[in-house]
């Protein structure tokens, strides 16, 4: 490793290790402040409808300036010999503020307290620098142990904070006139907590970084290669696990409990949502719907093979329509739904004046229900066009023109060139779009909810629409969290089967 | 290009530290600096038109309380609205102040999430004995109040005086009965071009439930048992299938155009409405704000009447109203109830009414009102009141699944073909085993 390597290392844990320090700080008050505010607005719900008698605690200062009253919520007075944590007292009737009470913390205890974890966290921070640049050349554990050190000296100090606070407690009363004269702040908890997780986080990472650096000639490629990997992987997996795996695991959880939004009891009830819809003709309606809709994904998937077919050709303007029959896949879908509205509408619509004009009845394509699924399977191919027409084209393009030149040569025809190679060499393609067509015309929601509703008498209902009225119309979140499960297992077994089919294409293909 | 020296090496890369120490410095001071002031925030589902009316109003009582700033977050579409406030409410970081939909307030009371704004009404100058009672009465839930209620509509039918006139008909008038409907509508409808297909009808049926509960209840019938526990014994009834199959025959028999399969998601029939092709569309006062300047400039010519009632029955409307209620959660509940109150007082009611949003729920504001109204319209929504009834929604929890069922009974009959009987038994063991849970 360079010099200049070692120093920028360095830099980085002075850096860190110096946020961490002030972070630790404002957490410290923050999470003290927190414990200080239950018990103040206990003690305020306590005293209801008594004044306090003033018990202005030696030290604080009164401040003219007054922010508006706040209620409920515990208010903090800061000064340089301590904080008071006050929580308004009301009447009787709950609704004027008649004084505060609060607990006042003094620093001189409370330095006391910490000294002894503080210093030891200070050794352990100048240990650590001095480690860094061994470690840097050597590779030696004095990081990582650092490290853990500083974060445990952290957490003592935090304790001790903590302890200190509760001996040093006075309670104090303060009755409307005194809490007039004084400015109240809201306790600023969750910034601090949040910031020192994070700053916590960030050292450990940029620590674990300097020594796996200091380290990597002597490691074997194959694990540097390997550490790499999960390196630059680590920000999608976190974003993965947290706003993926997390809320999936919380479904799976919410399905099996009797859970409403704004419930404190939420018992388990086992499978009985399971059985709820099992037991609803609506939620098979919706299943059933959702599968007749889906063939509009090789419906589609003929029609854009046809369109890659035509606009593959040399022709004059032919980027030009590519850009056409793209267009509606990058169309917003609520546009597109509520222009099919009227283009299909029974007595303003287009298609049913060019029936009309060629002398056929009017059809009301999405007031009936024989025509209304297939009216927006049409709208759904139609937007999907586009896409995978474009699919098909970059897969045409990529068919060496060699082996259409050596089919050509052994006496292929146009069908016999298609059949036995374009056809083939294509199949690959063609698994991808079918698969992650249904995949995707499962989740087939917004059409739906701006063109029918779900109707007429529930022929459009599918199942994420379903889902979607049960939790947020219906207010049955768990209900809606069951179905979902069913959703998702279903989803997943598609996801087998593609991967099992695209594992099993000749590699070359 | 020059070889950089070691020593400005170091020196770049100690100031680039400092630079990094600095910053995150500044951030932590910045990020711990906080707002004397005291903000409260306040949504609804309200359209920018109506937000614009509302924000006089938060100006004024931001300049009643200084040090309080009100941030207005609306959701337009309604069903996310409801969303947003449930899910802010249980996160426990509720909006101060929202709108309450009359139609949701059992499902608010239910959970127990509103606070009960009766024993600050006084205190903060709402005097409930000068509202319109009927519309309070949606708000009140075992004793205690969930809103100050801020404006309502009945549901009516409105009518195209010039249709009428051309038709032969006089003008409809309140009261009238269904027999008189059926010939309006039967005269109303029209080839007007001759080639053979109705271009002009005589009403629409709308599927939903909101805009047929009138014609049930005007029939002497209901959609649920008194008791709001069962759909069985009450919509499965013979009045009540009288008039179901009443409604539903009229598509059948050509008086009205098919019903819309997504609730009039565009508006198709208030398309039809105002371009003359229909005599008779059933809304709520919601429409008046659309067609106004119209009506002012005479270049429509329009009329309210009452829902249709059955001979023997008085006619008996739902009266949707809403109403700004608090959660019980808020961290600025004096505030928060201060700023509701403000919200329904007679000036902000002035406001609205003059924009013809809705009817005052202030009696003095509402008649005074319907006094300064040009297009003569308002008389007649408030002959109504004394009609109306609670919506189901403010005493069921699970109204929208009852109102997902009603639906469907309709559809069941027009799209179907089933009998009324069938789809209203169907129907009501539905909503039976709903409410049963």
């Amino acid at each position: 490793m360079s010099a200049t390597h070692r120093r920028a290392a360095m830099l980085l844990v002075v850096a860190w290790s110096v946020a961490t320090i002030g972070v630790s700080w404002r957490a410290l008050r923050g999470v003290d402040q927190s414990a200080r505010s239950h018990e103040a607005l206990a003690l305020a719900r306590a005293s209801r409808g008594t004044v306090p008698s003033p018990a202005w605690p030696a030290g604080l200062g009164a401040r003219d300036s007054v922010a508006v009253r706040t209620e409920e919520t515990p208010l903090v007075v800061r000064s340089p010999t301590g904080d008071l944590i006050t929580a308004p007292v009301k009447d009787t009737d709950d609704w004027d503020i008649i004084g505060a009470v609060g607990l006042a913390v003094r620093w001189q205890e409370r330095a006391a307290a910490v000294a002894a974890p503080g210093a030891v966290a200070l050794m352990l921070l100048m240990a650590l620098l001095l480690g860094v640049p061994r470690v840097t050349r050597g590779g030696a554990g004095v990081t990582a142990a650092g490290a853990a050190a500083l974060l445990g000296a952290a957490a003592l100090a935090t304790g001790a904070q903590l302890r200190a606070a509760e001996r040093a407690l006075s309670p104090v009363g303060l009755d409307a006139a005194t809490l007039d004269r004084v400015a109240l702040r809201q306790p600023s908890l969750d910034f601090a907590v949040l910031a020192l997780a994070l700053v916590a986080a960030g050292a450990a990472l940029a620590l674990g970084a300097v020594r796996w650096h200091a380290g990597a000639a002597s490691r074997p490629a194959r694990v540097r290669e390997t550490l790499g990997a999960w390196g630059f992987i680590a920000p999608s997996l976190v974003h993965l696990l947290v706003f993926t795996i997390a809320p999936v695991a919380f479904l799976f959880w919410i399905a099996v409990h009797d859970w409403d939004l704004l419930a404190s009891d939420r018992p388990f009830v086992g499978f009985a949502h399971f059985r709820e819809i099992g037991a609803d003709p609506l939620f098979w309606r919706a299943l059933r719907n959702g599968l007749v809709y889906a063939l509009y994904v090789p419906v589609t998937m003929v029609a854009a093979f046809a369109a890659a077919l035509v606009l593959d050709q040399p022709l004059r303007g032919i980027k030009v329509l590519r850009v056409v029959v793209f267009l509606p896949y990058v169309a917003s879908t609520v546009a597109v739904a509520l222009v099919w509205q009227w283009l299909l509408h029974r007595d303003f619509g287009l298609l049913n004046a060019a029936l009309v004009a060629l002398h056929l009845p009017r059809v009301d394509w999405l007031g009936n229900p024989a025509t209304a699924l297939p009216a927006l399977m049409l709208v759904s191919a139609w937007g999907q066009l586009g896409y995978m027409m474009v699919v098909y084209l970059a897969g045409l393009q990529a068919i060496p023109s060699s082996l259409l030149e050596a089919a050509r040569l052994d006496g292929a025809d146009a069908w016999q060139r298609f059949r036995l190679v374009i056809w083939p060499m294509l199949r690959p393609v063609s698994t991808y779009l079918l698969l992650t067509g249904i995949i995707w015309s499962f989740h087939g929601f917004t059409l739906i909810y701006v063109m029918t509703e779900g109707g007429p008498a529930h022929a459009t209902d599918v199942l994420v629409y379903r889902i979607y009225q049960t939790a947020w119309e219906f207010r049955r979140f768990d209900v809606a969290a069951a179905m979902s499960v069913v959703l998702c297992l279903l989803l997943l077994a598609l996801t087998a089967l593609q991967w099992r089919t695209v594992k099993g294409e000749p590699a070359d293909a | 290009m020059a070889k950089r020296s070691p020593t400005v090496a170091r020196f770049r890369g100690s100031r680039l530290a400092l630079r990094a120490v600095a910053s995150l410095a500044l951030c932590l001071a910045a990020c711990g600096r906080r707002d004397e002031a005291v903000t409260l925030r306040i949504t609804s589902w309200q359209s920018p038109e109506e937000n614009a009316i509302d924000a006089v109003e938060f100006r004024a009582f931001e300049a009643a309380h200084p040090g309080v700033r009100i941030v207005n977050d609306p959701v337009s579409n309604s069903a996310e609205y409801r969303e947003k406030v449930l899910t802010s409410i249980g996160a426990g970081s509720p909006p101060d102040v929202f709108l309450l939909d009359g139609i949701d307030v059992a499902a608010f009371a239910a959970r127990d999430v509103v606070l009960d704004l009766q024993p600050f009404a006084e205190r903060v100058g709402v005097l409930l004995g000068l509202f319109f009672p009927q519309v309070v009465e949606p708000f009140r839930v075992h004793g205690k109040l969930l809103a100050f209620p801020k404006g309502f509509t009945p549901m009516v039918y409105y009518y195209n005086r010039e249709l009428f006139a051309k038709a032969g008909l006089a003008p409809p008038r309140n009261g009238w009965t269904r027999d008189e409907f059926l010939v309006a509508v039967r005269a109303l409808t029209r080839d007007t071009d001759g080639d053979g297909v109705v271009d002009q009808w005589g009403t629409v049926l709308d599927r939903r439930l909101y805009a047929w509960q009138a014609w049930i209840w005007s029939a002497g019938a209901d959609v649920l048992t008194p008791d709001g526990k069962r759909a069985t014994g009450a919509i499965d009834q013979p009045a009540a299938e009288s008039t179901l199959t009443f409604l539903t025959d009229l598509p059948r028999r050509g008086y009205a155009p098919p019903p819309s399969a997504a609730g009039g998601a565009l508006g198709f029939e208030q398309r039809l409405f105002y371009s003359g092709r229909l005599g008779l569309l059933t809304s709520g006062h919601w429409m008046i704000p659309r067609m106004r300047r119209y009506l002012e400039q005479g270049r429509v010519q329009l009329g309210v009447v009452s829902v249709p009632r059955t001979h023997g029955h008085q006619v008996k409307t739902p009266l949707f109203a809403s109403g700004w209620a608090v959660p019980y959660n808020t961290p600025h509940r004096k505030l928060a109830v201060e700023l509701a109150a403000w919200m329904v007082r007679a000036d902000a009611q002035r406001r609205r009414a003059a924009s013809g949003l809705e009817i005052p729920t202030l009696l003095t504001v509402a008649y005074e009102s319907a006094a300064k109204d040009a297009t003569g319209l308002e008389i007649d929504f408030l002959w109504q009141v004394p009609y109306g009834g609670v919506p189901w929604g403010a005493r069921v929890a699970q109204y929208r699944e009852v109102e997902q069922a009603m639906m469907d009974l309709v559809d069941r009959v027009v799209v179907d073909r089933v009998s009324v009987r069938v789809a209203a038994r169907e129907a009501a063991a539905v909503v039976d085993r709903v409410l049963s849970r």
